[in-house]
């Protein structure tokens, strides 16, 4: 059976749900933010994906991978300069914990 | 054929990988099974005729922000926090949810008839186009991506050099439990003190 959009598809989907579940089911703020990460490497497979077999004459795809990409590390910097400053208040990086905002 | 074959060993590759990373116990293997996984979809990208993607992704994702997140998670895991409880009171219910949204969008792919009856070829110089179409059609959200980058690394500067700051709070219980009431706050001592 020849690849198509679909396969790419359900690959993208079911990496999405991986990086979903482990968003949810994680206690570290990191084990969120690695799970964030397939989160966007799935969008970008599915945006690619589109752009190849719908749109092969234009670039658009790459261009939205290239901004997501970019938008990825910038909230990885200022994600982990978070992390390091809850670190050092708190000693810990479990979300559970995090709950000043409560009181 | 071959097509086919690279398709399903990476595909394959990236599930086991990014199951890894979100049920590993030991995080920084969850960093590097991240790497691996990252590694998987850039061959996916090639095979998508994507290669300047591939590089891209294998020059910032792998090279930048992975090693990014392995020195925070350097700078602030403790060895045994592996023996902690690594899933949270979520951990049975939200695989069902995730499974449900996975089977609703499936749907949805699956029943939408997609326009892909011939497969033409892509332009020989795709990266041209790359470089055209980023300072031509998309020239404003370019602008933004470049101001959002630079507010971010100053952001990100900022916050992370708060050393002359007082912390908000102090001491955490060292039985590794952080229920309500075992955080203290040291606000109200540090004024009094001043």
């Amino acid at each position: 059976m020849e690849i198509g959009l679909y396969h790419y598809l359900t690959l993208s989907v079911i990496l999405f749900a991986i990086g979903m579940t482990g968003v949810l089911i994680r206690r570290s703020v990191l084990s969120m933010l690695l799970s964030i990460e397939i989160l966007f490497n799935s969008i970008n497979l599915a945006a690619l994906a589109f752009n190849r077999f719908l749109y092969p004459a234009t670039v658009t795809g790459h261009v939205f991978v290239i901004f997501i990409i970019t938008i990825a590390a910038a909230e990885a910097a200022v994600a982990l300069a978070i992390v390091m400053i809850v670190y050092k208040n708190f000693r810990s990086l479990e979300v559970e914990g995090l709950t000043s905002l409560k009181r | 054929m071959a097509h086919a074959l690279m398709f399903y060993l990476f595909a394959a590759l990236a599930i086991a990988a990014s199951l890894a990373v979100i049920l590993h116990r030991n995080i920084f293997k969850s960093a590097t099974f991240l790497a691996g996984m990252l590694f998987c979809l850039a061959a996916l990208f090639v095979l998508l005729d994507a290669e300047f993607i591939a590089v891209v992704q294998v020059l910032i994702y792998i090279g930048a922000i992975t090693i990014l997140i392995v020195f925070a998670i350097m700078l602030t895991t403790k060895i045994n926090d592996e023996h902690k409880e690594q899933f949270n009171s979520q951990k049975f219910l939200a695989p069902i949810l995730a499974l449900g949204l996975l089977g609703l969008i499936l749907t949805i792919v699956v029943k939408i008839q997609w326009t892909t009856a011939e497969i033409s070829p892509v332009p020989s110089d795709i990266l041209g186009l790359i470089g055209t179409a980023l300072l031509s059609d998309f020239i404003f959200p370019f602008d933004v991506v470049s101001i959002l980058l630079l507010v971010a690394l100053i952001g990100a500067t900022y916050i992370a050099k708060q050393e002359d700051r007082k912390p908000l709070v102090t001491e955490v219980d060292e039985t590794g439990e952080h229920g309500d009431g075992k955080v203290k706050h040291a606000l109200h001592a540090e004024e009094v003190e001043h």
